[in-house]
């Protein structure tokens, strides 16, 4: 049996309420990654990558909503939060620091990418 | 069956009724693998605001049905996106299902046996189908919510 190919989803996250950031994003995290063929142990890392921008983005963005655009295909998963303010992608970065364990997203994902106005975080599933 | 015996309201929303940012909007192609996606994000709305698991699952299908709905309906042509926000204020719940599409239009050769508006429109407290300033098709739902004990 030759299992077919997922093909490449997307979803874009607005919250205003930051306390629906982490059960909604991961959720529609975890169903885009499963449909991706995620294996379990990136699956795992991936929800770790939404838990740590759920717990930070909301207070670093200007407006008090956050945006987050999930990009997932069999390679992978690209996560895009933003627009964040000024140096917001960098204060987001330096947020996901925990004692003893380091950057979450530096740990975590194959690129962690501040740019002018969004972070870009990739995971990659498989080579 | 015309949409007022059915308790609904057809209207145009103006953008003025609109909170600036509601709670929650997630934009998704217009795919039917993705109907599952807003259905299970609506699971993290229900942890968040401690709604009863029997009012969960009317929210639940009543956003599957209106979602089915754009899946089925709205892009007869290729696909398009669809956007479901959520916002909770004075103890009801207000979801709004928006399409690009060609509109709520009387469909003879519809797939479906025509039952997703009226079963929504018994399971929200209210329901007002029309467009908003965008000219995007809207199903407008509100869920009035029955404090947990």
């Amino acid at each position: 049996m030759t299992a077919e190919l997922p093909r490449s989803s997307e979803a874009t996250v607005t919250v205003s309420r930051a306390e629906l950031l982490g059960p909604v994003l991961g959720r529609v995290v975890g169903m885009l990654a499963a449909r991706a063929q995620c294996p379990i142990d990136r699956l795992d890392d991936a929800l770790l990558l939404t838990d740590a921008v759920a717990a930070h983005a909301p207070g670093l963005a200007g407006n008090g909503s956050v945006t987050v655009k999930v990009q997932t295909d069999r390679k992978g998963l690209l996560l895009l939060v933003g627009p964040l303010p000024g140096d917001a992608a960098q204060a987001l970065v330096a947020a996901a620091t925990l004692p003893g364990v380091g950057n979450v997203f530096e740990r975590v994902a194959d690129e962690v990418r501040p740019l002018a106005s969004d972070l870009r975080l990739h995971l990659t599933f498989r080579p | 069956m015309p949409a007022e015996r059915l308790g609904m309201r057809m209207s145009r929303h103006e953008r003025d009724q609109e909170p600036q940012t509601p709670d929650f909007q997630l934009i998704l192609p217009a795919r039917p693998e993705n109907v599952a996606v807003v259905r299970h994000a609506f699971g993290g709305l229900g942890d968040v605001f401690d709604m009863p698991e029997s009012t969960l699952a009317d929210v639940k299908l009543a956003v599957t049905e209106a979602c089915t709905n754009v899946v089925v309906h709205a892009y007869p042509d290729g696909e398009g996106p669809m956007a479901v926000s959520a916002d909770m204020a004075d103890g009801a719940l207000t979801v709004v299902v928006a399409d690009e599409g060609r509109g709520i239009l009387p469909r003879p050769d519809s797939p479906g046996l025509g039952l997703g508006l009226p079963l929504i429109a018994t399971l929200a407290s209210s329901l007002e189908l029309g467009t908003n300033d965008q000219q995007e098709t809207e199903v407008r739902m509100t869920f009035e919510l029955e404090p947990t004990t």
